[in-house]
């Protein structure tokens, strides 16, 4: 399709840059947007703005958060000598729907990947490293891949060599499936299920 | 098992295309180029979702076209059918269905409806080099296993990883040495059982193979397989191996040690066959490779594969074709192509299927 309207044409190449979002998705976003009233359009673009200019990482466990630390991080009622490692905030958040984990966490930001030049100096490792002074126990929670499965060997090296006690949650979770998709049944079980590596 | 019918479009050279087959044997006669071995190809799509012979999809879709659709209906031991199409499509791409709903992951399909397929370029691509040596362990293996086809998916991935990670070390880059040993431990793991199941594969049907080749040739000549693993042991060992190559794996800017560089060696009368065979020893070896193959689907998964025997004839002299053609009745579903029926459709007693394409 080529539009009668430039503008309308850039609405549709920047949404289609969106992940998950080809030129059709796209189009039908533009289309909805325009039906929308100019007060719900303005709602999202501020918010958008608003999310951009106050949303950060937190300065320990690099959750997404308004204020650093973030409130799991300060939070009294939490079981602070167990930290959950994961990948990304996504994983965090699907983990807190779960309600099952009351422990602090530590988002690494990623996989260890040569293949895309992503070290382990490339992810908040080391972060997590000046952490474990008051830990007893770390688990591990990343995606079943095998670059989840290659961040799983590395970490657990090294907290062995830290004497931390480390385990990782079961895989209840079908290789190639990500976290944050898994029901919360599948997840609860995951934690209940976690073995000591 | 056994696939009832065929039905094309823009496939190869076809526009349309349909055929019945029969049950037991099927015999494509027709001229060079006619679309004998497109036919095979098209079976073999249905059964393991991919070519036999093109590289990529695209190949397999008609000239001036945008997509093919591959279609058939397989009838189960109990006589139940399921209706398989494999489409693809320039624009989007594969898909598989089964009773025209798409299934989200078509590995599901591999081992459903085994095939076997014997193809002239077989004596170069799985006789003549390890890679088709692999290649037909995993395909065999694969189509009996599910596990095993996901470890095999899983090496290949920890392995780009692994070669990747020397490049960068070797390149001084980051320290790479201990993401090294998170990867080699899981290579460890997948060498070791892979290991385990291609030597218990080889020793489960070497001998049948021997049975096979020895009736092939009357008695007169004897055939056998080694299994020459690039690494063996228990993970820990295989992991230690690996680790002690890394130095070399750097100056070599890849992994040379590993399940990916496993291979096989093929000898007749103690003489091996890559060196010493002739055209036609080479030939009968692989047929009676073939059989053997089916006949370890047929024990491993009860479903007696479909054989597809693409110029089978070629390059046989007449006692070792009749030997062949004894050895086909009754072993299933056969597919066989030639140019030359009359030569030595002489040579059958029983009853066949004539597909005659012009
Ligand atoms: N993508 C394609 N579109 C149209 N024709 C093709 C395509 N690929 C191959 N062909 C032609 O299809 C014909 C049939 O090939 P093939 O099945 O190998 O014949 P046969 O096995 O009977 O000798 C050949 O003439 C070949 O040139
Ligand atoms: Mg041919
Ligand atoms: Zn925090």
């Amino acid at each position: 399709m080529s539009s009668s309207s430039p503008l309308l044409e850039k609405l549709v190449s920047e949404l289609s840059k969106l992940p998950g979002i080809g030129r059709k998705s796209a189009m039908r976003l533009s289309f909805y947007f325009l039906k929308q009233s100019k007060s719900e359009v303005e709602e999202l673009a501020r918010t958008l703005i608003e999310v951009k200019e106050k949303v950060r990482e937190c300065e320990i466990c690099f959750n997404f958060t308004e204020s650093s630390p973030c409130s799991i991080c300060l939070s009294k009622r939490r079981n602070r000598s167990i930290i959950c490692v994961v990948e990304e905030p996504t994983d965090l958040m699907a983990i807190e729907r779960s309600g099952e984990y009351k422990g602090l966490y530590h988002v690494i930001g990623g996989v260890i990947s040569p293949l895309d030049g992503i070290s382990p100096e490339d992810l908040h490792i080391k972060e997590l490293f000046e952490r474990l002074d008051s830990v007893e126990e770390v688990i591990i929670a990343t995606n079943p891949s095998i670059e989840g499965e290659t961040t799983t060997l590395y970490l657990q090296r090294e907290m062995k060599q830290r004497n931390i006690k480390v385990s990782r949650i079961a895989r209840g979770i079908p290789m190639g499936s990500a976290l944050e998709h898994a029901d919360q049944v599948t997840l609860v079980r995951a934690f209940e299920g976690r073995v000591e590596l | 098992m056994y696939l009832e019918n065929l039905r094309l479009i823009n496939f190869r050279n076809y526009e349309k295309f349909e055929t019945g087959f029969s049950d037991k044997i099927n015999i494509i006669t027709g001229n060079n180029g006619i679309g004998k071995s497109s036919v095979l190809e098209a079976v073999h799509y249905l059964s393991l979702t991919k070519s036999f012979r093109a590289n990529r999809d695209a190949e397999a879709i008609r000239f001036n076209s945008d997509h093919f659709v591959s279609i058939g209906t397989f009838v189960s031991n109990d006589g139940i059918r399921e209706n398989i199409s494999i489409s693809f499509s320039k624009d989007t791409g594969k898909a598989v269905k089964s009773h025209g709903k798409i299934l989200a992951n078509s590995r599901d399909l591999i081992g459903k409806h085994p095939v076997v397929l014997l193809s002239p370029e077989d004596i170069i691509t799985t006789l003549g080099s390890p890679s088709g040596h692999r290649k037909f362990m995993n395909m065999t293996m694969s189509q009996v296993n599910k596990s095993h086809l996901s470890r095999l998916l899983s090496y290949r991935g920890v392995l780009r990883q692994r070669n990747s990670a020397i490049n960068l070390a070797a390149s001084g880059g980051k320290a790479y040495e201990n993401t090294l040993d998170a990867l080699e431990e899981q290579m460890g793991e997948l060498c070791n059982s892979i290991w385990e199941d291609r030597t218990k594969f080889i020793n489960d049907i070497l001998p049948e193979f021997q049975k096979i080749f020895s009736d092939l040739n009357e008695g007169k000549k004897e055939g056998t397989i080694e299994y020459r693993p690039s690494v063996s042991g228990t993970k820990n060992e295989i992991m230690e191996e690996l680790k002690q190559r890394r130095a070399s794996d750097f100056n070599m800017g890849f992994t040379t040690r590993g399940l990916h560089r496993d291979r096989l060696v093929f000898k007749i009368n103690g003489r091996t066959l890559k060196k010493y065979g002739s055209k036609g020893e080479n030939k009968t070896f692989l047929i009676a490779l073939k059989l053997t193959q089916g006949k370890f689907i047929e024990k491993r998964t009860g479903i007696k594969p479909i054989y597809l025997l693409d110029d089978v004839f070629m390059e046989l002299d007449r006692t070792r074709a009749i030997e062949t053609i004894k050895y086909i009745n009754g072993i299933g579903q056969v597919i066989i192509t030639t140019t030359d029926y009359e030569e030595w459709s002489g040579m059958i007693d029983f009853e066949v299927n004539r597909i005659g394409l012009s």
